[in-house]
């Protein structure tokens, strides 16, 4: 039994969204009892998944595709207390216009932003991530806020430009966190974060200061071939398990203050042409 | 199925674990449980009331500031004030009073370890008045704790330690204390911007920053050396728990884009020893509450009174005096004009040269705000034109501003009208701004562009607003017909340099201690003037057409 079909008797009813600029309404994908909503080539001025989808809408999972949300967007458009976001979402290259914010929710179903761009923030702090997150080839151009942030699966940014600061402050990773070929314009907070499954940042470039003051590192961590042009800080840092910096470039120092490697230490191997991280 | 257990599974657990991982910290094993009542800050201060910091044109550029300042070395250790509601004290006299006092003196973190050299928290929570305050030491607000920096002092911990509190009445305040505390006051204190330019503007100055705060869950056990940057919840502490603390330093490279040093009164087994870097937005816009930020200046005594009657000065002096300011008995004018009698003196032993190019004006200023500020007349004078003749023109091409131009000089130990109107003393008529509204002084400043270099500035200023700022409703509506709301100065000039004339000075009373002192205002119009700024207020008071009829003649 597939687990979908426990959701499969519903009565989907579908309706073109009043302020969905445009003239058809969404498609309808059934696949394999599973409802879809998809929007394509739409500019919304709507202000919440949940409005776009309409009160009586048990979707399952909703598609943007080269969609435009023109101004701050939200998942449930509340604002106050914790919220439940049940549906799973999928954008493909779609542009936000304003802030994008999903804070104090809890996301039931998966996420995933497919080279998209954030003109403003992206706002996702103190909400639960109980389905995967993939935020790839993204591009932030103002702040993503994901303090305090729960991902309880795998979560992935590969691939993603942060021209603003991503703060992960106090943020729990309980699957790998994988920031693969990202690129950090700027300072990052990884500050108070645990990663349960470690954090590969294999390819990344920082081009600001990477900040992993006090963070905890439970599984085996990557930083293959990344190019860190400013100070690395694993001040205070509780390592449970190797932080391998292999052929990795640094341009600035790796601070180790108050650090604590309880198994495993840390495994430097330079690249040709590089100095050695000076340490604190 | 493996996915779909886990799925529900984690559903289940959600709303259980959910809170504690949000308000748990990393480092379990090194959390500090902190009472929730060991705040203390009301949250109720009337902000409005407290007068802001005046600005300087040339400071607040970021890019002169530098990139990090760490006052900490002046404060003494980490304060605890235990299960007590008394932050407010500790932020403000312990922390804040100590650290001026250190700075003033020069005295070195060894000072700073005795009792000595540290405010006590206790004293000052104690003088508190009874319903200032809550029972059981249990929190007060800024104003009333730094009022009684302002009148009282503070004790040192050495004559009041931090001890035996339980009851915190104003009656267990021992007389004995006063004298202690009367060597531990502060001049005044101020609400400074709620920008960050501001905050790191002061702490550039040596001025520590006392702060009221809004706390979050997080906050209560914070225990890291990481910049504090976001709130999590109230769940725990409430919607409504208020702290009280200070600023002491901030780096611009601290964090992802710089922060605040804050020392707290937990102990130095909370936060990053004691202190936590709180980020520069975030303090601005998430973590300060109902922008309370405050300086406080010291008391800067002086073991010996200034001699109130100096025989003379050297260089120029100039001295304001008004006889009175009223409504101008003039049925061709509106309601609006007024009168001022007034003379200016020239107490010094050199001649004020009108070719200094020097000038008075009369201004008014928010009690609460001086920023908020305008001319309501401006006279110039100038070696051309007519001789000992005042001729109402353009004073200004550029601002298009309009004045009397006066030709004429004051020697030593003379008066203007002696050489205008032979001695008689002057009257200026003009119109007073329609719109006014809120608490205002008014004051007749000579020299008001800082022409001269004058050995005592203080007598350049002459309030006709007596002893306490003039409520003001639509400009002179609610002055006009109120004999009580005119000015008649009873002291006879022959006073000029009596101590009497002294209360028309200052603002700063008995019953109005933290009002703007004299060097305040006398600082800001210099800045004012240098910027330029204060020659657009005198283009904004006046256009051609409001102040046609405007008169400078012999108020004989």
């Amino acid at each position: 039994m597939k687990q979908i079909s426990l959701f499969g008797h519903f009565l989907f009813i579908f309706f073109c969204v009043n302020s969905c600029i445009g003239t058809t309404s969404p498609s309808q994908k059934m696949d394999d009892n599973k409802s879809v909503l998809v929007f394509k080539d739409k500019k919304f001025d709507n202000s919440s998944v949940i409005s776009i989808m309409g009160s009586g809408e048990k979707a399952q999972k909703i598609e943007f595709e080269n969609c435009t949300f023109s101004g701050s967007f939200s998942f449930t458009g509340l604002e106050i207390g914790y919220n439940a976001f049940q549906v799973s979402c999928s954008f493909k290259n779609c542009s936000f216009e304003g802030d994008l914010t999903g804070k104090t929710t809890q996301f039931l179903g998966s996420l995933n932003f497919n080279k998209c761009r954030f003109k403003k923030n992206v706002i996702f702090q103190n909400s639960a991530f109980l389905g995967p997150l993939a935020i790839k080839d993204c591009t932030f151009d103002g702040d993503g806020l994901f303090q305090n942030a729960i991902f309880f699966r795998e979560s992935t940014f590969m691939g993603s430009h942060f021209y603003g600061i991503p703060f992960f402050q106090s943020a729990r990773f309980f699957e790998k966190a994988s920031f693969i070929n990202v690129v950090f314009h700027s300072n990052t907070d990884f500050t108070i974060v645990r990663f349960s499954e470690g954090v590969n940042m294999d390819f990344v470039r920082a081009e600001g200061n990477l900040d992993f003051t006090d963070s905890r590192f439970e599984g085996i961590s990557s930083f293959k071939k990344a190019e860190l042009v400013k100070g690395v800080n694993l001040s205070n840092i509780r390592a449970f398990s190797t932080i391998r910096f292999s052929e990795t470039t640094f341009l600035d120092s790796l601070k180790t203050t108050g650090a604590k490697f309880f198994s495993e230490k840390l495994e430097i191997v330079q690249p040709k042409g590089t100095f050695a991280p000076e340490g604190d | 199925m493996k996915n779909f257990h886990r799925k529900t599974l984690l559903n289940l657990t959600l709303f259980l674990i959910l809170p504690v991982l949000f308000f748990s910290c990393e480092k379990s094993e090194d959390i500090v449980k902190i009472d929730l009542n060991s705040t203390g800050w009301f949250g109720s201060d009337n902000t409005s009331t407290i007068p802001e910091n005046v600005s300087n044109p040339f400071q607040g550029d970021p890019s002169t500031l530098p990139t990090s300042v760490d006052l900490s070395q002046y404060f003494p250790p980490i304060g605890d004030q235990g299960q007590y509601g008394t932050c407010v004290a500790w932020a403000t006299a312990y922390n804040a009073k100590s650290a001026i006092e250190a700075i003033k003196f020069g005295l070195t973190p060894s000072d700073l370890q005795k009792p000595g050299y540290q405010m006590s928290a206790k004293y000052l929570f104690t003088a508190l008045p009874s319903d200032k305050k809550g029972a059981d030491c249990n929190g007060t607000d800024f104003t009333p704790a730094l009022d009684i920096l302002l009148s009282k002092g503070v004790a040192t911990k050495a004559t009041v330690p931090y001890l035996n509190l339980g009851n915190c009445s104003e009656t267990n305040l021992d007389p004995s204390w006063n004298t202690d505390a009367a060597r531990h006051k502060i001049k005044y204190y101020r609400r400074i911007d709620n920008s960050i330019n501001s905050i790191k503007q002061a702490l550039a100055d040596k001025m520590p920053v006392i702060l009221g705060a809004k706390l979050d869950d997080s906050f209560m056990q914070w225990n890291s050396e990481s910049v504090y940057q976001f709130a999590t919840g109230t769940d725990q502490v409430g919607i409504h728990s208020y702290h009280a603390m200070c600023i002491v330093g901030y780096d611009n490279n601290k964090g992802p884009r710089g922060a605040f040093k804050v020392v707290n009164s937990w102990g130095s087994q909370w936060g990053a020893n004691g202190f936590v870097w709180v980020d520069y937005n975030f303090m601005i816009n998430g973590f300060s509450f109902n922008q309370n930020f405050f300086i406080a200046v010291n008391d800067e005594q002086k073991p010996n009174p200034a001699d109130p009657d100096p025989v003379v000065t050297s260089g120029v002096d100039l001295a304001a005096w008004v006889d009175s300011e009223s409504l101008l008995n003039d049925p061709t004018k509106d309601n609006t004009w007024r009168a001022m009698d007034f003379d200016i003196y020239n107490v010094g032993n050199q001649t004020a040269q009108s070719s200094s190019e020097w000038g008075y004006a009369y201004l008014y200023y928010d009690a609460f705000d001086a920023n908020n500020y305008g001319i309501l007349f401006y006279d110039r004078f100038k070696n051309s034109g007519p001789l000992n003749t005042p001729v109402f023109e353009k004073t200004d091409d550029a601002t298009n501003s309009y004045g009397f131009t006066i030709n004429s000089n004051i020697p030593a130990g003379k008066k203007l009208s002696d050489q205008l109107f032979t001695g008689t003393g002057i009257r200026r008529t003009y119109p007073m701004k329609p719109n006014l509204n809120g608490y205002f002084y008014l004051v007749l400043a000579v020299d008001a562009t800082d022409k001269f270099q004058e050995q005592d500035e203080n007598d350049n200023l002459f309030y006709t607003t007596d002893q306490e700022p003039k409520f003001f409703q639509n400009g002179v509506g609610s002055r006009q017909n109120t004999e009580a709301d005119n000015f008649k100065n009873f002291l006879t000039k022959t006073s000029i340099r009596s101590k009497e004339v002294e209360q028309f000075r200052t603002a700063v009373k008995p019953k109005n201690r933290n009002a703007y002192t004299p060097q305040e205002i006398i600082g800001f119009l210099k800045n004012e003037a240098k910027s330029g700024r204060l020659s657009r207020k005198i283009a904004e008071a006046k256009s051609a057409n409001s102040i046609s009829g405007a008169k400078l003649i012999s108020a004989k």
